[in-house]
């Protein structure tokens, strides 16, 4: 099931919240949750069901072993036999096909290549397990005792398919003791439909440019300025996409007493490559930051081999393809430059400079996020810079721009915190209720209008769903 | 309301400061500094009472903002609330229907309960989808979203963009088209053996759709220019909607056209190919027929607004060599092309006109070595229409663009019974019930829907028993060959739960059609063809 559907929204999630607000004891909502998580994941795939309860059920007892033998050599070995088993997993179902095809490509044997179907969602619940079997390890979290809170935890359907990656951390004290307020629930009726809104609005009205020309049309033939107007779109369509999912997630995280952390921040009026990554899906950036960069694999030399693995398994992660592992890789590169530059000497760039310089690598970096097949890819750069002998112009692209042009219009400024500084000038104008009624007015309309553009519609998943 | 009331406060105690000094004016024993003193006190005590003015303000404030805030709070809960349980209520209760109108369809049903179908997710993927399909008001609010859609762009040319516009020649030399060759494609059709040694082809598609039998080879005698087949072309032909591979666009001529976009994928072929012989090598007493129907994007569309790299001709042909020698190919372009010039397709409709399907049935009919009705033979009618293309596209231009349906009902004998998808029975009912039928929803005309399979007992006598495995494009060419079998089973393929080479072998099938489009062939209708041949 995905949040971007009829059935989701006006039957599910109404069931969802109607079940939640009749029971009063979090006990009881804690079940509401669990059984409402189940449905969802079982909705399109009924078999991973028992894949997902009994990883839990596995890190459950691990938990348990792990704090049972706190500070003993027992302790690590728990740690480290739920990893290899957390990690085996994600690489049997995600990784199989891919490095077999390449261990086959390099080597004289012939191995049949696996074709194993992925479970929706295992990356993100993967690495919730694992942060909670290390914060568990490190002590810096209290075992859950309880299997069916850890169960809630990892299974919650707002996070559970496409995150944000929630640590145990943020919501240890919330499983048990909740406190829901009007303004919780108010905030999160806001997230879920400006989410909404963000996805099924623009984001899959971007999606429809970026098919034209990078899925349907002639890549080769495309013209310099058609390439760069379609990767921005592709770029912007991620975005929203991403974010209106995360804000969703969120916002049904609020509604339930939950406060998710946040996963996006404007990452487009960045700065620098380093300030992008701290804006841009930060829940998976800052795990990799606290469970992999400052963990002494590689010694003395860990300053830079760290980065190098940080930034490999940032693009591995997202997917079994070298496209992912060269975007990851390109990324890393940008932020070993720019440490090396310093940050006292990156402020000092203009500021105009210093956005079009994010800009052009950000959105050169969606491009290479986008084509999977690597001689594609290759068309793709050849075409930035009319090395494909392609045109700098051409009519179908400008024709295209002018018959979008609002939407991208609309869409680049929403990339940039327009609205919260609007409604931060109306309220110290004393008109705190036109901006309040404002953001009511845009919630209805939001909501109203992504349910009638899902009418019967086609071609709505989230990108981030395949993760 | 609060400063007002202090004000007073403030008046009184100014009032009874100058009653005091008018006291002090008065009485010379009082000391200079007792009257200091008094006065201290009095300026103290205004100082202290101006103090909590100020602060009963701040908190008059403060309070004033969470009154805002809380009613700012309980306005957005309490209008979004609303707003959602309204729709959620209107969704479950109002009665939801079950044709589209403008699609020209049967919508989605609920659909029944299976464990296999649960576990493999489709039992609850369907359901979702039914929800989705079957939304009341749906073509209204799908007309809303058309509409909201176009206001994302500029009207140019007193023609409305919206949606995308892709692989557009502007006609204008100044400028580049990044899309294919607009040299028109030629081929020659190897009509009889004499004729495929005289003429060599230009492209990979003049080897033709290869396998037709002999006799149909023979048989046709077209005039010479019918042989050659010319790409449509139009340089000046502008896209002016879109949605999806469904277009709307405006001719050289002027007029508004409409067509949905050949997107097939070279690399699924082996799916097609691979069920079709299958099929060929578990019945080998059975004829086994492939018909991948060209359509108006290979006779009429513009070939400039391709957005593949190959043609359907081409994917066709690149098919049809895949499949296995005893597999007889009807090679529809053979069928059609002596009658391009008639109105075989819609102009702003995805199908082919029934003339068309005859023609198709026609060459069918020769490669089995049937008897088939001369057109005299039918009842003919005729009613406008318009194309589905609108209903995807809205663009107004369409929405009055109304075209001539003609179809043809046969004269012979022949009842149809309909069953659903388990082969359960149904009912009875005409092949093409001609009295109730809706001019909006024009294709269900014939055999009602697509989600049952038809069973029709003809008068034909002659022992074969035919098996039509589909696609939709096929349907209209089902109700010309019931002169030519005795029993015929139609079955579209997308609404089917049984393995279907068991099927044939059960209804003793002396004859198997797998028709459909070539882009069908490519895509999941393949797969599904694929999946039920091998379903256990």
């Amino acid at each position: 099931m995905i949040f971007a559907d009829l059935f989701f929204l006006y039957v599910f999630m109404a069931l969802c919240f109607i079940a939640y607000f009749i029971c009063r004891k979090t006990v009881y909502r804690n079940w509401v949750l669990i059984v409402f998580s189940m449905i969802f994941y079982a909705w399109g795939e009924p078999v991973w069901v028992f894949l997902l309860v009994g990883s839990v059920t596995l890190n459950y007892f691990a938990g348990i072993l792990i704090d049972k033998y706190r500070d003993t050599k027992k302790s690590t070995m728990f740690t480290a036999a739920a990893l290899i088993i957390d990690i085996g997993v994600l690489v049997v179902f995600k990784y199989s096909g891919f490095l077999v095809e390449n261990f086959n490509a390099i080597s004289p044997v012939d191995l049949p290549v696996p074709n194993v179907e992925m479970p929706i969602g295992i990356s993100f619940f993967t690495f919730q397990i694992i942060s909670y079997i290390l914060d568990c390890y490190w002590g810096k979290i209290k075992v859950q005792k309880s299997w069916y809170k850890l169960l809630m935890y990892i299974s919650m359907f707002p996070q559970l398919v496409a995150g944000p990656i929630v640590r145990y951390s943020v919501i240890e004290s919330e499983i048990d003791n909740r406190v829901i307020t009007s303004a919780d629930i108010s905030e999160g009726i806001t997230r879920i439909c400006m989410g909404l809104g963000k996805k099924v609005i623009l984001a899959n009205n971007l999606s429809i440019i970026v098919d034209t020309f990078f899925k349907d049309g002639d890549l080769a033939s495309l013209s310099v300025m058609g390439t760069w107007y379609t990767v921005i779109v592709y770029a912007m369509q991620v975005y929203f996409d991403f974010s209106g999912y995360s804000d969703i997630a969120i916002g049904l995280g609020r509604i339930f007493g939950f406060h998710f952390d946040e996963n996006f921040r404007y990452p487009f009026i960045s700065k620098n490559i380093t300030e992008f990554w701290q804006r841009w899906h930060i829940s998976l950036g800052t795990f990799f930051r606290d469970y992999l960069l400052y963990v002494p694999i590689f010694g003395k030399r860990r300053k830079y081999l760290n980065l190098f693995l940080v930034w490999f398994c940032t693009g591995f992660w997202h997917g079994a393809n070298w496209n992912y592992i060269i975007w990851g890789l390109y990324f890393g590169m940008f932020i070993l430059i720019e440490r090396t530059i310093g940050n006292k000497r990156m402020r000092k760039m203009p500021t105009a400079l210093a956005h079009i310089y994010n800009t052009i690598v950000v959105v050169i970096g969606f491009g290479i996020f986008y084509f999977t097949d690597l001689g594609k890819l290759g068309t793709f750069l050849g075409n930035l810079i009319g090395l494909n002998g392609n045109a700098m112009f051409d009519m179908i692209s400008a024709k295209n721009m002018m018959a979008n042009a609002w939407l991208v219009i609309v869409c680049i400024i929403l990339c940039m915190p327009v609205v919260p500084a609007l409604k931060k000038k109306l309220e110290s104008m004393d008109l705190y209720l036109l901006s309040t009624t404002g953001q009511t007015i845009l919630n209805v309309a939001s909501f109203a209008l992504s349910s009638i553009l899902l009418v019967n519609a086609t071609n709505n998943p989230f990108i981030y769903w395949q993760f | 309301m609060a400063d007002n009331i202090n004000d007073k406060e403030l008046e009184e105690l100014n009032e009874i400061y100058r009653q005091k000094m008018e006291a002090l004016k008065n009485s010379p024993k009082h000391e200079h500094e007792h009257k200091n003193k008094k006065v201290k006190t009095v300026v103290k005590a205004e100082s202290s009472e101006k103090s909590s003015d100020k602060k009963n303000s701040k908190s008059d404030s403060v309070n004033v903002d969470d009154r805002k805030k809380k009613l700012a709070i309980r306005i957005n809960i309490g209008v979004c609330t609303a707003f959602f349980a309204i729709t959620a209520i209107c969704l479950i209760v109002l009665p939801r229907p079950t044709v589209s109108e403008t699609e020209k369809r049967n919508l989605a049903t609920f659909p029944d309960f299976t464990w296999k179908a649960y576990w493999s997710g489709d039992y609850a993927e369907d359901i979702s989808y039914y929800f989705n399909d079957t939304v009341p008001f749906r073509d209204t609010f799908k007309s809303i979203g058309a509409t909201f859609r176009s206001l994302f762009g500029f009207s140019i040319d007193g023609a409305e963009l919206n949606g995308t516009i892709s692989q557009v020649n502007s006609g204008n030399s100044q400028t580049e088209v990044t899309t294919q060759s607009t040299k028109p494609i030629q081929i020659v059709i190897p009509q009889t053996t004499e004729s495929s040694d005289s003429t060599p082809a230009q492209t990979d598609e003049n080897s033709s759709q290869t396998g037709g039998s002999d006799e149909t080879s023979a048989d046709s005698k077209p005039k010479p220019d019918d042989s050659v087949y010319i790409a449509p072309s139009d340089p000046d032909a502008v896209i002016v909607a879109q949605s999806g591979t469904q277009i709307a666009y405006v001719g050289s001529d002027g007029n508004v056209y409409a067509a949905v976009l050949y997107n097939g994928n070279r690399s699924n072929a082996e799916d097609y190919a691979y069920s079709v012989n299958t099929i060929k090598e578990k019945l080998p007493d059975a004829n086994v027929y492939s018909m991948l129907a060209l359509t108006q994007s290979t006779f009429i569309t513009p070939s400039e607004l391709s957005i593949t790299d190959y043609t359907e001709l081409s994917d066709s042909v690149f098919i049809s060599n895949m499949l296995s020698k005893d597999i007889k190919v009807i090679d529809t372009l053979e069928a059609l092309l002596p009658h391009k010039d008639e109105d075989i397709f819609f102009l702003r409709d995805c199908h082919w006109q029934q003339l068309g399907a005859y023609y198709a049935a026609e060459s069918f009919a020769k490669a089995a070595g049937v008897k088939f009705a001369d057109l005299k033979e039918y009842d003919e009618y005729g009613e406008y229409c318009r194309g589905s293309v609108y209903a995807a596209t809205q663009y107004d231009g369409l929405s009055e663009a109304y075209e001539m349906f003609n179809f043809y009902v046969p004269k012979n004998k022949y009842t149809t019974e309909y069953y659903n998808s388990k082969y359960e029975y149904q009912f009875e009912y005409p092949l093409m019930p001609t009295s109730d039928y809706n001019s909006n929803s024009f294709y269900s005309l014939f055999m009602v829907a697509d989600s049952y399979i038809k069973h029709i007992t003809t008068d034909a006598g002659n022992g074969r028993v035919l098996v039509v495995l589909k696609d939709d494009y096929p349907s209209a060419m089902v109700p010309c060959l019931t002169s030519s079998f005795e029993e015929i089973y139609v079955i579209d393929v997308r609404y089917c739960d049984f393995n279907v080479i068991d099927f044939c072998k059960e209804h003793g099938a002396t004859d198997v059609l797998i028709g459909m489009t070539t882009e069908s062939a490519l895509g999941e209708i393949g797969d599904t063809l694929s999946y039920l041949v091998n379903l256990q």
